[in-house]
């Protein structure tokens, strides 16, 4: 009961931020929709990038066409929920740059949560709607039957959390370290560089240490390639507990670091 | 002349404090860069190939790629566009010193001190995969390559300071540098090498001075080229008619910046 | 009376890494740096009580920021107890968060480009204010402070005043026990500043909260405080109420006559009590009590005075009679 109170509390809290965020963000309308525009650019870039080198070849470490599309798509997807629901993380740098963390800190919500929902860029909403039109079309160029897409689709909403969980742990993780140095420019762009590349197909490592590294360390394969494999190919077990596992053990050592960094948090003034 | 000698040192020391950044960069592009490694690699190595480009082209494109990006790129427009939306270029208006030369001496302590750092670790990197790519060199190539890198640094530079420039009539910059900078990438062969591209893009892009960035430094130094001289006489057109464009463009928007008593 | 925050034997110290300029030193700091340490607060100690507004005073690094942040469980103490209102701060627990404000002056904890109304609605949500108690806090509040017209208004569009009002209000919303204050009339118009004084004075009237307020400016202090504790480099110089300090340490103003006309040097005489003078302005320094006769002989006599003005010792010379006194 205490913790249905709680959630529904933190719930309606995240959408008044969702909410003020998208009215302070459209108030400046030029800007709103120039964002817009360079992010529908960017994420086209994944895509023309894949359509390019399938102009040359059908098969990438077993993937065709199709099923590459959907690791992007997947990739998108997620890159945009980080940015739209959580601004990358990016508010714990902005808020140690400008010795405004205090002003969170102090409040009677859970700190981690008040900085990861605090502000979020609402116009990357057009790369989730891009990465969704994207699985859509490659959906239906795939030769799959519609239990196939539905029942693969159940697990698919699955993997896309976990895989939201881990881009957003390795964020906190990375990003959380701004408490210690004064730069700030070097993490705003720190995890989505690693995101990046998990738009490719993992199993283009064929180097056993390097396919380890990319499960376990960062974990590129669950990040999309994971979600994309149990759309299109169908359920593996044991991907899909590896991928709850994975996403588990990230959660809860980015969340004990971030506790830990917040007790080592020396905001400087007189 | 020797004040901008200070300023250029001055932005040196201050890279060192903030070397933090400069290190995870280089941590993370060097991982960027592997993976690209493995993705060409196993393409070929599973017999496919891209375009008439071999492995190691493939790879020394890409390697140079985010070579140059870490070296290139600084953030002059948002620095530009910042000291005008705060007002903050009036101290330096009202000093004897010129905006211009102010902001090319301090991103030129930054470049030296980015070169200098990515430098060597990019070498070490490059003489491991020396051979496995079949990378030849030679002093002429290597030469023409260096100039070709100055020349698009130069126009990387210029571009972007007239961006910044931008938000004279603008007000904030961000937006702008944001849409620019991707579409730079695109046209400069970041993304995907120029000539693997649909023939009306790159006939478009020899239209513009972005190629001369990267994709032409790259292909000579991949041989993928002929050293005709043109290619560095081309660029360096460029960045004359940019380095005038950018004057004027200063001319005019200061005398609107001014206009608002700022 | 009881004793809402007790402060015993605090202490904080900072490290920090000397920085030479030059480029050989820039170099040499990649090797071997110095780390260096500041006691920010040593071993202080004080007692407040509830309805109390206590003002913190000294000079800049003296360590006022950050005794109130150990308070609101920013920073944690090397040394040292804090306990305010049964709680320690340093656990952060909710439940004292939630019956305390932190206000800091030159920190906007506003939504920059949405009106305070958006602010104060978010703050609702965060503190889990019922809707009655926030429409009859809110009421209050902007009556009090007089800003019915510029709730709606952007807040990058308000001015330094407004948005300070504004703060204060976003704060109160969850109608607090205890209120930290940080230089909250710094850099504010002397209209602005006397309106949230005056604001601060009847709201704690009113509530019996507990307000804890840093500043530079004496004007605050007098004007709120009951109690005035001075720190300086981290010790407590001072602890004790506002007149018995002005009586020890500050018993003299300072009054400045502006003259039509030089005064001759014998009539000056006659006043006595002149401090300094500079062609038609003459300073003169006379004890409190006597200002009142003082000022009302000159005026009533028919000298050519032209304006007088009545002001304060500065901050800083108090300050430097506490030391040597």
């Amino acid at each position: 009961m205490e913790l249905k109170k709680t959630f529904l509390k933190y719930f309606k809290i995240f959408l008044h931020l969702q909410k003020i965020g998208l009215m302070s963000r459209t108030a400046y309308r030029a800007n709103f929709f120039i964002i817009i525009f360079a992010v529908l650019i960017q994420a086209s870039f994944s895509l023309i990038f894949i359509k390019v080198v399938f102009g040359f070849l059908n098969n990438i470490s077993g993937w065709n066409y199709y099923e590459a599309l959907v690791i992007v798509a997947t990739y998108l997807i997620v890159e945009g929920l980080m940015w739209v629901l959580f601004g990358q993380f990016n508010t714990i740098v902005k808020q140690i740059q400008q010795g405004e963390l205090d002003g969170l800190i102090v409040r009677p919500i859970d700190t981690q949560f008040l900085v990861s929902v605090w502000r979020g860029d609402s116009e990357d909403i057009v790369r989730i709607i891009t990465g969704l039109g994207v699985i859509v079309y490659a959906l239906n160029n795939l030769n799959l039957t519609l239990t196939q897409i539905t029942v693969n689709s159940f697990f698919y909403i699955f993997m896309l959390f976990n895989a939201l969980v881990i881009t957003y742990s390795l964020a906190v993780l990375f990003k959380t370290i701004s408490i210690w140095t004064i730069e700030a420019r070097a993490f705003f762009h720190l995890t989505d560089s690693f995101s990046r590349m998990s738009q490719y197909p993992t199993d283009i490592f064929y180097h056993k240490i390097v396919q380890t590294i990319a499960t376990v360390i960062i974990p590129l394969f669950f990040m999309a390639t994971v979600p994309a494999k149990i759309l299109t190919r169908g359920f593996d077990l044991k991907i899909v507990l590896s991928s709850f596992i994975i996403a588990g053990v990230f959660f809860y050592i980015s969340r004990k670091f971030f506790q830990f960094a917040l007790t080592k948090y020396e905001s400087a003034s007189s | 002349m020797s004040k901008y000698l200070l300023i250029f040192y001055n932005s040196i020391q201050r890279s060192l404090i903030y070397r933090f950044n400069t290190f995870s960069l280089l941590f993370i592009q060097i991982f960027v860069f592997g993976v690209f490694f493995y993705l060409w690699s196993s393409i070929y190595r599973e017999g496919g190939q891209i375009g008439n480009y071999s492995l190691g082209e493939m790879v020394t494109y890409y390697f140079l790629v985010i070579f140059l990006s870490l070296i290139i790129k600084a953030d002059v427009a948002w620095r530009v566009g910042d000291e005008i939306r705060l007002g903050t270029m009036t101290t330096i208006l009202l000093r004897p010193i010129s905006y211009f030369g102010y902001t090319f001496s301090r991103l030129a302590g930054e470049i030296v001190f980015n070169t200098a750092v990515y430098f060597s670790s990019f070498l070490i990197l490059f003489l491991f995969l020396k051979d496995y790519l079949n990378i030849s060199l030679n002093l002429e190539q290597v030469s023409f390559f260096l100039v070709s890198v100055i020349l698009g640094t130069a126009i990387y530079f210029l571009f972007f300071y007239m961006v910044g420039l931008s938000t004279f009539w603008f007000g904030f910059v961000w937006g702008f540098n944001f849409t620019m900078s991707m579409i730079v990438s695109f046209l400069e062969g970041a993304v995907i090498p120029l000539d693997l591209l649909p023939e009306f893009i790159t006939r478009m892009s020899n239209f513009l001075p972005f190629k001369y960035i990267m994709f032409t430094p790259i292909s000579i130094f991949t041989k993928r080229t002929e050293l005709t001289l043109d290619l560095l006489i081309i660029p360096l057109v460029w960045v004359i008619a940019l380095y005038f464009i950018s004057l004027i463009m200063f001319k005019i928007g200061v005398k609107k910046y001014e206009g608002y008593g700022a | 009376m009881n004793k809402i925050i007790e402060v015993k034997n605090l202490t904080k110290t900072y490290d920090y890494f000397k920085k030479e300029p030059g480029l050989k030193n820039s170099f040499k700091n990649l090797f071997k740096r110095k780390k260096l340490f500041k006691k920010a607060v040593d071993d202080i100690s004080f007692d407040i009580n509830e309805g109390e507004i206590v003002g913190f005073l000294g000079p800049n690094g003296a360590g006022k920021t950050t005794t109130l942040k150990m308070l609101s469980g920013i920073l944690t103490p090397n040394k040292g107890e804090i306990k305010v209102l049964d709680y320690n701060p340093e656990k952060r627990e909710a439940e004292y968060q939630r019956q305390f404000a932190l206000v800091m002056g030159q920190k906007n904890q506003l939504w920059w480009d949405l009106p305070p109304m958006e602010s104060f609605l978010l703050n609702k949500e965060i503190y889990g204010v019922s809707k009655q108690e926030f429409t009859e806090n809110l009421d209050e509040l902007v009556k009090a402070l007089k800003i019915e017209d510029i709730i709606d208004k952007q807040v990058r569009k308000l001015s330094l005043g407004e948005r300070m009002k504004s703060e204060l209000v976003a704060s109160l919303l969850h109608s607090p026990k205890v209120l930290f204050l940080d230089e909250p009339t710094i850099g504010l118009d002397v209209i602005a500043q006397k309106n949230i004084r005056d604001f601060l004075k009847k709201y704690n009237q009113k509530r019996k909260t507990t307000i804890l307020l840093t500043s530079h400016y004496m004007e605050d202090i007098v004007a709120l405080c009951d109690r005035l504790i001075i720190i300086n480099e981290g010790k407590i110089i001072y602890n004790g109420s506002i007149n018995d300090l002005m009586k020890k340490y500050a018993p003299n103003k300072m009054i400045t006559v502006f003259f039509e006309k030089e005064i001759s040097a014998n009539e000056l005489k006659k006043l006595d009590k002149v401090y300094k003078i500079e062609d038609c302005k003459v300073l003169f320094k006379v004890s409190r009590e006597e200002v009142k006769n003082f000022a009302t002989k000159i005026l009533s006599s028919d000298l050519p005075v032209k304006d007088i003005e009545i002001s304060e010792v500065d901050v800083d010379s108090i300050i430097r009679n506490v030391f040597t006194g």
